[in-house]
């Protein structure tokens, strides 16, 4: 195996690893303040990509506007999805929130075959997206490059806004102490509507940059990649943010390096290689590479 | 300042608080004592927000707040610092004292409060940039209350501020809590450590099983028999 073959599967294992690694920050963000497993995050991550679809056809706009545009409309569908779905059921037990999550999930994925019909519809990227570059034999198309920059470009931009602003230290107290949060007088609503219109929104560029990668779409497209976000979130430690962007990478990567360095025959298990590194990870860290366990109350 | 009319609290089908009633007038610094489980912890999170009462009113400013949202209750004036210190260990010492001021804009005033929290405490201030959760028991209770003191209410709720601490901690917390009385700060403090809390309260309340069981001036309570006999060791 050569140098130039490892180093273009790494280039793919981090483009792929950008995308869980997006839409896996939607995961813990939710998961630290609420203890919700969202498992419709997927399903959101579709929403992104047709109304990214819709944006760029029917108003002819350029990939920027319908990025924005659609991760504006996830956006707003998320924090639907909470308000309908998720807040009657707070302070209920996890098992509740999670059997609810899951139905919105069904619920979504059935609204799209019902509306946007179960036929996948191509997804053409603009020409300049789809040149690629050779350097000493490895390939690299520019939509490598744009989904690498701006899953770093959306990471600093979500590091700032959790560190620095008020709304982003609320969050982190939040998921520390929700009920110490609310005597400081911070609203439980408006954090919690905030962390899923965030986190929908990185999830509909991933799933715009998806489809541009694929070049098609459908209403189950969220499903498999919103369940290997989930796992690397749960590999990076769940409720953790720089966690979750860890395990999207060493799953993207890990994905990608064994499919390549296995010999063929083992290409087919690729989801199951999946399941192993989670269950290498979490029988030698059970919270995750950077999670914490927290002493259950009893 | 504050008035509790007949409230009535459940946990699901257990009744934890019943019937109480009791008044606090501007400026007092009024001591809730009792055993585990009495009822007191009860008490303070119906009146800021964190639980409802059933039945009864709880009137702050004149104002009903039972059916007021929590968030809402800080900004009216009323901090509530909770039993267990619960601050923020992730965040640092100033982040959690900055979060204490979450619905302040009027920044100046904050940097002042800041500063005054600092020469209540000067600890907190050495440790501003380090995680609260490598303080030690005793300067988590200096940060919980210096954060309670960022929204700059006028009501303080105590919640067993010297629960777990060293004596000579204690003694500096009660002094702190005096100080605040002085400077025209209203406290409702809850303390099973009774004895110290009635030397500095002006009145106290006795709650035992979710009842109020006596009431009067702080001096009386100290003085009254079956006050020393259950919570000041004959």
């Amino acid at each position: 195996m050569s140098g130039t073959y490892l180093l273009q599967n790494l280039i793919d294992g981090i483009s792929l690893g950008s995308i869980y690694a997006l839409v896996a920050i939607g995961f813990s963000m939710t998961y630290s303040i609420l203890r919700l497993i969202n498992f419709a995050h997927g399903d959101i991550l579709m929403i992104g990509a047709y109304s990214g679809l819709f944006i760029m056809v029917a108003w002819q706009l350029p990939l920027w506007a319908s990025l924005l545009g659609a991760m504006i409309f996830a956006a707003f569908v998320g924090m639907l999805v909470e308000r309908i779905a998720y807040r009657p059921l707070r302070g209920s037990n996890e098992e509740a929130t999670l059997i609810t999550s899951l139905a919105v999930s069904i619920f979504i994925e059935n609204l799209g075959i019902m509306v946007l019909s179960p036929q996948p519809r191509g997804f053409a990227i603009p020409k300049f997206l789809t040149k690629l570059h050779t350097i000493n034999e490895i390939t690299i198309s520019n939509m490598t490059i744009l989904i690498i920059s701006l899953a770093i470009i959306l990471m600093l931009v979500l590091t700032y806004f959790v560190i620095c602003t008020r709304m982003g230290v609320a969050m982190r107290a939040c998921s520390e102490n929700i009920n110490a949060a609310r005597l400081m007088g911070v609203n439980i609503n408006k954090v919690v509507a905030c962390a899923f219109a965030v986190g929908s929104g990185m999830a509909a560029v991933a799933g715009i940059m998806l489809a541009g990668q694929y070049g098609r779409i459908e209403p189950l497209m969220g499903f498999v990649p919103g369940l290997k976000a989930f796992i690397a979130a749960v590999i990076g430690g769940i409720g953790s943010i720089p966690g979750a962007a860890l395990g999207g990478y060493v799953l993207g990567l890990s994905e990608i390096l064994l499919v390549a360095l296995l010999p063929a025959a083992y290409s087919g298990y690729r989801d199951a290689f999946v399941f192993i590194i989670l269950i290498l990870v979490l029988l030698f860290k059970p919270a995750g590479l950077l999670g914490t366990l927290e002493g259950r109350k009893v | 300042m504050l008035e509790l009319n007949d409230i009535n609290v459940y946990y699901g089908k257990i009744h934890a608080v019943k019937n109480i009633s009791l008044k606090i007038k501007k400026g007092e610094l009024v001591a809730l004592l009792g055993a585990n489980g009495a009822g007191k912890t009860t008490t303070l999170r119906t009146i800021s927000g964190m639980l409802r009462a059933k039945s009864g009113s709880i009137i702050f400013d004149g104002q009903d707040i039972n059916k007021i949202e929590a968030h809402k209750i800080v900004a009216m004036g009323l901090a509530h610092c909770p039993e267990g210190r619960q601050v923020f260990s992730r965040l640092s010492v100033l982040e959690n004292l900055k979060i204490g001021a979450f619905l302040r804009k009027d920044h100046k005033k904050i940097e002042k409060d800041l500063e005054l929290v600092y020469s209540l405490f000067p600890v907190l201030a050495e440790r501003k940039n380090q995680s609260a959760g490598t303080l030690s028991g005793g300067e988590q209770q200096m940060l919980a209350i210096g954060r309670s003191l960022m929204s700059n209410p006028s009501l303080l709720l105590f919640d067993e501020p010297s629960l777990g601490l060293a004596p000579i901690i204690i003694e500096k917390i009660f002094e702190v809590i005096k100080e605040l009385k002085n400077e025209g700060k209203t406290i409702l403090l809850v303390e099973q450590n009774a004895y110290n809390a009635l030397a500095i309260a002006d009145r106290g309340y006795v709650l035992e099983t979710g009842n109020i069981k006596l009431s009067g001036e702080a001096g009386d309570l100290l003085a009254n028999d079956e006050v020393k006999k259950a919570y000041l060791g004959g």
